[in-house]
């Protein structure tokens, strides 16, 4: 198996958890390019950029969206709700990373349909850990869907 | 329902007492009278028919049963005593009535004073018949009373409500003189003071057990029984002097029958009026009260609603905010080591290691509140849940943390109860990782589950031979953060307990705990509902 070349759309407002995610990529050798929205609009302005006909977008889906539910403007939950509703969209793995455990988050998340959810752990070796594994299996392991 | 007040079911068992008493009195008066010849004791005025000697000692007799059944419920036998007594003065009751209506005269009402029966003025002083049929109906009263058995109050009301009517009846007829009020037919009429004991007895009967039947409303707290208690005796002592006075009038020549008729329909009309309004205003002004206080419990609820969205949006915040710096803080740590451990010494690699330590525990007691919150927030089932396989499954995952230790667990095959199975699974987490960490430095560890009467309850327990505690800080256990050892020696934040204790508290149980220092210790817990019966 190799790696494949596929981009990682990170959705994340902090900036700590996003060089930290970032970090955590690197020293696991996961050398896709990460695009970074810092909250739910841009991220849908991104994913909408990409077909639109006459931009500069390659019309290439990310392999992988590593989402945050608690967003400025339009929150996780929101985003999820959109990208699912848009027929370009609406097969795009999906991975809530997050800190919240809340019930209803995990309810709510996989209803609007979250392929995976994972809580960020505190310890930094631990939260390495899980982006190595959750690099490993969405970019190397998982099949993607097919292009629209 | 409106509860009874209470100060007012005392009362009436006192006035049903009196009115017993009094109608001894009554019946051993008019003995008295016949025995010295006192008319007015006889006949309460001159010209009216005198109480037979008969229908006075049945009188001391009902009034005797009436006493003896008093207490509720009266002992055996006095209520065997009443019982009996009740069916003589049925017996009686039955005996004239019949000899009235076939026309067969026992000539038990002539036994006594014979002589001077027969000496009186007019009719021979006979029992009444309506006096009869009202023994009848007294003493079937009270025989019910006597007796226990489901309905047998409701219709001893029911039997004591006519002889009260019909001795009312006899007593408005003597004040207003309408002789077929009190007589039947050509036969003797009820004599006015019989008439008057008959009604303190049917009334003693219906008193004898306030706050039941038909006596209830009597002694109830609420609106309604207030106005029954107010209404009752007033209307009926207004309505029959204002009858009165309306005779008088017509008898004195001032009116005749058709201007006394509607004088008397006006000013009936006109006290009832009054006492509509009356009742009308009092109405409005608790509707207007209750509307205020249901604003009140509005507003709580409002205010309340708002209080748990903020408890939820706190808890949302704390599980999400919270976290997010303290990784931060973590995670740079590491980065700092990792990329210039190289310039820093011992004691600042030391010092980022207590950095990153803090973190670790600092998010540990995030998470304890946070699950100490979601217990208390989580709506709760209740179902049979098995402790056993619970606290299996829970012994299976320490002992997979652990392979290494050694644990011995002592649990029953089932151990049924009621609750959610959610909430009692982390009471068992909790109990027994407690069990499991306090007996961390003991060879031969042991964790039993189980379940024991103590204190006279049913209690589940989860016991450990390890570290135990001082029974002089057992009040100290199951507060937030209390914690009985320090955290080098046991690791942990004091919120465990706080959990089970709120969980329980839910459930509507108790938990304690004993135990020793060395010796081990006990959490005891009950769950409100009780264990599920096999």
């Amino acid at each position: 198996m190799k790696p494949n070349d596929g981009i990682i759309l990170l959705v994340e407002d902090d900036p700590d958890d996003e060089a930290l995610t970032l970090r955590a990529l690197k020293t696991n050798n996961i050398l896709n390019e990460v695009v970074v929205a810092r909250d739910g609009a841009r991220a849908l302005d991104y994913l909408r950029g990409l077909s639109a006909p006459g931009t500069a977008g390659r019309g290439v889906l990310p392999a992988v969206v590593l989402l945050d539910l608690k967003l400025p403007k339009i929150s996780g939950l929101e985003l999820l709700e959109r990208i699912r509703l848009d027929e370009r969209t609406k097969l795009l793995p999906v991975v809530i990373l997050t800190s919240s455990k809340e019930e209803a988050d995990l309810v709510n998340g996989y209803k609007l349909g979250a392929n995976s959810y994972v809580r960020k752990p505190v310890d930094f070796a631990e939260f390495a850990q899980a982006v190595r594994q959750l690099g490993l299996y969405w970019l190397i392991l998982n099949e993607p869907p097919p292009p629209p | 329902m409106n509860p009874d007040a209470p100060d007012l079911v005392r009362p009436l068992r006192t006035a049903s007492g009196a009115m017993a008493r009094l109608v001894i009195l009554c019946g051993a008066l008019a003995l008295a009278g016949w025995l010295f010849d006192a008319e007015s004791l006889k006949r309460v005025l001159p010209g009216l028919t005198a109480m037979n000697p008969l229908t006075a000692t049945v009188f001391i007799v009902s009034g005797a049963a009436l006493r003896l059944l008093r207490e509720d419920p009266a002992p055996p036998w006095k209520r065997g005593c009443a019982g009996a007594l009740a069916s003589f003065v049925i017996l009686i009751g039955i005996l004239r009535l019949a000899g009235c209506v076939l026309g067969w005269d026992c000539g038990l009402d002539q036994l006594m004073f014979a002589d001077k029966l027969a000496a009186g003025p007019g009719l021979p002083n006979r029992m009444a018949p309506n006096t009869a049929a009202c023994f009848i109906l007294s003493g079937a009263a009270l025989a019910l009373l006597s007796s226990d058995g489901p309905g047998r109050l409701a219709w001893s009301q029911a039997l004591a409500l006519p002889a009260a009517v019909i001795s009312l009846t006899a007593l408005v007829g003597y004040a207003y003189g309408a002789k077929r009020l009190y007589a039947v037919g050509s036969f003797i009429p009820m004599a006015a003071n019989t008439a008057a004991a008959f009604f303190l007895l049917s009334l003693g009967t219906l008193l004898s057990r306030p706050g039941q039947g038909v006596a209830r409303p009597c002694v109830s707290a609420g609106p309604g029984g207030v106005l029954l208690r107010l209404l009752a005796p007033s209307t009926l002592v207004i309505m029959v002097a204002l009858g009165w006075l309306r005779l008088l009038g017509e008898r004195a020549g001032l009116y005749g029958a058709e201007f006394g008729t509607a004088l008397h329909v006006i000013l009936c009309w006109l006290v009832i009026a009054w006492l509509l309004w009356r009742v009308a205003s009092a109405l409005d002004q608790t509707a207007e009260v209750r509307v205020r206080a249901e604003e009140r419990v509005r507003s709580y609820a409002a205010r309340l609603e708002a209080a748990n969205k903020e408890l939820e949006s706190f808890s949302y915040s704390v599980s999400h905010d919270l976290r997010a710096p303290l990784r931060a803080v973590d995670g740079f740590s590491q980065i700092l080591a990792e990329d210039c451990g190289d310039k820093l010494d011992d004691r600042g690699r030391d010092h980022l290691r207590r950095v990153r330590e803090g973190c670790r525990r600092m998010a540990e007691l995030i998470d304890g509140l946070l699950e100490l919150s979601r217990v208390t927030r989580r709506e709760m089932r209740r179902e049979p849940v098995d402790l056993a396989a619970l606290g299996r499954a829970v012994a299976r995952q320490l002992s997979g943390s652990a392979p290494e230790r050694n644990v011995e667990f002592i649990m029953p095959d089932k151990l049924p109860v009621r609750g959610d199975p959610t909430l009692l699974r982390a009471v068992l987490d909790n109990l027994i990782a407690n069990a499991w960490k306090f007996t961390g430095n003991r060879q031969g560890a042991r964790i039993e589950l189980g379940v024991c009467a103590k204190n006279g309850v049913e209690a589940c327990f989860v016991r450990d031979n390890g570290a135990g505690f001082d029974m002089a800080y057992a009040d100290k256990l199951f507060g937030a953060f209390q914690r009985l050892h320090s955290t080098s020696e046991f690791p942990g934040w004091g919120v465990g307990l706080a959990t089970v204790w709120r969980i329980v508290g839910r459930h509507g149980g108790r938990v304690w705990a004993e135990g020793s220092v060395g010796q081990g210790a006990t959490f005891y817990f009950t769950l409100g509902g009780g264990h599920e019966t096999e």
